[in-house]
C-alpha cells in the first residue's frame, strides 16, 4: 500500500515537473519582445500594482527618478497626487493632497538639492516642492505676458528647467504659449502660441531641455494635434520641426542619445485606446515604436505610425531610469498603475 | 487527494513562473480617400508589424486564416461592397475586424439647397453633400458639415424627370463627442401634377447606448414602388435631448452629415 501510494505520488510529481518545459517551450515560443532595432523590451504591467482601496489612482499623468533611484509617479488623485517606488515596484512612500489636476512632473537638481516642479491644471499654476512635498515656490497665470485675461485661460501641462534654473512652461491645454521664467520665478518672455506659421504650436503638451548636442543645447515642445515636436533656441527663437505623422505624442524625455515619447494615441484610431511609445535617435530619427508600427520613411519623412499591439491604452509618459528601464504612467486607461519595460540586450 | 494538491501547486508554480501577458493585435488600418466612388477604387491596407498578417474578405463574412493574405491593394468596382479585415499572429489574439463599405455614385443631383451648417462645421462648401468625397472618420475631417439647430432641410433637385427607388444620407456617430445620428430622417418627392411633395419612406433612429470610438452610419431610406420625380425634399430631426445614459444628457446633439445619394 505505501508503495503504491510511493509510485502514486512520485508519478504525480514527474508529471507535474515534465510540465514544466512544456511551459516554458509554450512561453519561449509566446514570448513577446516590443519595439525594434536596438530598442526592444519585454513589459511588466504589474509593476506599480498597488492596493487599490489604500493607494488609488486616476489617470497617471507623468514620472521622474530621483538621484537615490526612486521612481516619482504624480496623479490627479489628491488621496496620493505623489506615489513613490523603487525600482522593483515596492511602495516606499506617498504625498500630496492638494493637486486635483496634477499633471506635468519635472525633476531638478538645484545645486545638490532635488526639487519638483509640478503643473496643475485645475489650479492653473506651476508648483515647485521638495522631494517631499514642501512648497517653495507658486508660479500663478503669467498675466506679465499681455495674452491672458484671467486664471483659467492657463492650463499648464508641463515644464522644463535649464541648467542656469531657468524656468519654461507649456501651457498646453491654455493658449499654447511657452513662457520663460528666471529661477526667482520672474518673467522673462514667451512664444509660440496658436497661429499658422510654422513657429506656432497646437496643444503644446510638453517641452524639455535638449542637450544631446554639448556645444548646442536646444528646447524641444510638443505640438500633439500637429504630431510633431518643434524646436527652439533656448530663447524661443523657431529652428524646426521634427514630423512624426499618426502620433499624438506626449512630452520628449531625453537620456543619453535617445529622445523618448509616450504617444497618446494614433491619429488612425482616435479615442480608442491607440497609444503607443516612439523613441528617437540623436539625429531625431524614429528608431523604434513600442507596441506600435515598424519605423519606415519616405523622403526623410516618417511613414504614417500606428498602434499595432494592444499594450498600451493612453500612454502619457515614458520615464527611463539609471539602468535603461522604461516606466510607462498612462492617462485614462481604467486606474491603472505604471507599467515597466526591461530592455533585450 | 493530497496528491491533486501536490500536481496542482507544481502546476501553479509553474504557470506563475513563466506567466507573462498576452495581448491583442490592433485592427490593421484601411487606407483611402473617400468611401464614394464612380467606377472603381484601390484600397490599400498598412500593418506594419513582424510576425503577423492581414487577412480580408469581400463576402459579408468574418475574415478567418482561410481568407486571402493582404498583399496588394485590393480593387472594389460594386456599390455596397464592403472591405472586411483582420490581423493574425502566433504571439497574440488576433485583432478587431475592421470594415468599410463601399458606395459607388447615383444618379446626377444638379444642385442642392441645405440649411446652413454651424459655421464651425462648414464641410467644403454648397457642394459638400454631393462631391462624392467623404466616409472618413476622423470628426476634424472636412467632409463634414455639422448641425446643432433643431431640423436640417435639404433639396435636391435632379435637372429632369427620374425613377428613383432610394436615398442614402452618410452620418457619423461619435457620442462621445456629442455627435448622434440624428431622430427621425424624413424624404418626400415632388410629385409634378400635385404640386406638392409627397411622403416617399421615413426612419425613426434611437440611440439607446453608446458606440465606441467615432464611425461612419450610412441610412438608405427606400420607397415601395418606384417613381418618377425631379425634385427630392429631405428633413432631418436633429437629437434635440442626449439620452439619460450620456454624461452631456438632456443637452442638445450635434448632427454631421456628409454625403447624400440618389438611387
Amino acid at each position: 500500500m505505501k508503495r503504491r501510494k510511493f509510485i502514486e505520488q512520485t508519478s504525480i510529481v514527474t508529471f507535474g515537473l515534465a510540465c514544466m518545459p512544456c511551459l516554458l517551450n509554450e512561453k519561449q515560443k509566446k514570448e513577446i519582445v516590443l519595439g525594434h532595432n536596438n530598442k526592444r523590451y519585454r513589459i511588466d504591467t504589474k509593476w506599480g500594482a498597488l492596493d487599490f482601496n489604500r493607494y488609488p489612482v486616476k489617470d497617471c499623468h507623468e514620472m521622474v527618478q530621483d538621484s537615490k533611484g526612486r521612481i516619482i509617479l504624480l496623479t490627479n488623485e489628491t488621496k496620493n497626487n505623489v506615489i513613490i517606488y523603487d525600482k522593483k515596484g515596492k511602495l516606499i512612500t506617498t504625498w500630496g493632497s492638494e493637486y486635483p489636476g496634477a499633471h506635468g512632473l519635472t525633476l531638478f537638481n538645484e545645486n545638490g538639492d532635488e526639487v519638483l516642479f509640478i503643473c496643475d491644471n485645475n489650479r492653473h499654476q506651476v508648483i515647485k516642492t521638495t522631494l517631499d512635498g514642501r512648497v517653495l515656490l507658486t508660479l500663478d497665470y503669467p498675466k506679465e505676458t499681455g495674452e491672458y485675461s484671467k486664471p483659467a485661460e492657463y492650463v499648464p501641462t508641463e515644464t522644463t528647467i535649464a541648467p542656469n534654473g531657468d524656468i519654461y512652461v507649456a501651457d498646453g491645454y491654455g493658449k499654447d504659449f511657452i513662457i520663460q521664467y528666471n529661477y526667482k520665478g520672474t518673467y522673462i518672455r514667451h512664444w509660440g502660441g496658436r497661429g499658422t506659421e510654422e513657429k506656432h504650436l497646437k496643444n503644446a503638451h510638453g517641452i524639455c531641455y535638449d542637450n544631446r548636442d554639448k556645444n548646442n543645447p536646444v528646447l524641444i515642445v510638443t505640438s500633439r494635434e500637429q504630431h510633431a515636436f518643434k524646436r527652439y533656441t533656448l530663447d524661443g527663437k523657431y529652428i524646426d520641426n521634427i514630423s512624426l505623422p499618426g502620433a499624438w505624442v506626449c512630452r520628449p524625455v531625453i537620456k543619453g542619445d535617445f529622445l523618448y515619447a509616450a504617444v497618446l494615441q494614433s491619429q488612425s484610431r482616435q479615442w480608442q485606446q491607440s497609444g503607443f511609445v516612439t523613441i528617437l535617435d540623436k539625429s531625431n530619427k524614429v528608431v523604434s515604436n513600442i507596441a506600435g508600427s515598424q519605423p519606415t520613411y519616405h523622403n526623410n519623412i516618417p511613414d504614417e505610425m500606428y498602434q499595432t499591439i494592444k499594450a498600451f491604452q493612453y500612454p502619457h509618459d515614458v520615464c527611463i531610469d539609471d539602468e535603461e528601464n522604461l516606466y510607462v504612467a498612462q492617462w485614462n486607461s481604467g486606474h491603472v498603475y505604471p507599467y515597466k519595460l526591461t530592455p533585450v540586450v | 487527494m493530497k496528491s491533486s494538491i501536490l500536481l496542482l501547486v507544481i502546476l501553479g508554480f509553474s504557470y506563475a513562473l513563466f506567466a507573462q501577458d498576452t495581448f491583442q493585435l490592433a485592427p490593421p488600418l484601411l487606407k483611402y480617400g473617400s468611401v464614394f466612388f464612380s467606377n472603381k477604387m484601390l484600397v490599400e491596407i498598412k500593418f506594419a508589424q513582424s510576425g503577423t498578417a492581414v487577412h480580408y474578405n469581400l463576402n459579408n463574412q468574418e475574415p478567418t486564416v482561410q481568407d486571402p493574405v493582404y498583399t496588394k491593394p485590393v480593387v472594389i468596382k460594386n456599390n455596397f461592397k464592403t472591405l472586411r479585415a483582420k490581423v493574425f499572429g502566433n504571439k497574440f489574439y488576433s485583432s478587431e475586424t475592421v470594415a468599410v463599405t463601399f458606395i459607388k455614385e447615383g444618379k446626377t443631383i444638379q444642385s442642392i439647397e441645405q440649411t446652413a451648417p454651424n459655421t464651425k462645421y462648414l464641410g467644403t462648401g454648397v457642394n459638400t453633400l454631393t462631391d462624392n468625397k467623404g466616409g472618413l472618420e476622423q470628426l476634424s475631417s472636412n467632409t463634414w458639415m455639422g448641425y446643432n439647430c433643431d431640423t436640417v432641410t435639404v433639396t435636391l433637385k435632379l435637372g429632369k424627370q427620374q425613377t428613383v427607388s432610394k436615398v442614402l444620407l452618410n452620418l457619423l456617430q461619435s457620442e462621445s463627442a456629442w455627435v448622434f445620428l440624428p431622430d427621425e430622417i424624413i424624404v418626400k418627392w415632388y410629385d409634378k401634377k400635385l404640386n406638392t411633395f409627397q411622403p416617399f419612406g421615413k426612419e425613426k433612429i434611437f440611440s439607446d447606448w453608446e458606440t465606441s470610438g467615432s464611425h461612419c452610419n450610412y441610412r438608405i431610406i427606400e420607397t415601395t414602388n418606384k417613381l418618377k420625380t425631379d425634385k427630392i425634399l429631405i428633413q432631418i430631426i436633429v437629437k434635440k435631448n442626449i439620452p439619460e445614459w450620456h454624461p452631456s444628457k438632456g443637452e442638445h446633439g450635434w448632427m454631421f452629415i456628409d454625403e447624400i445619394k440618389v438611387y
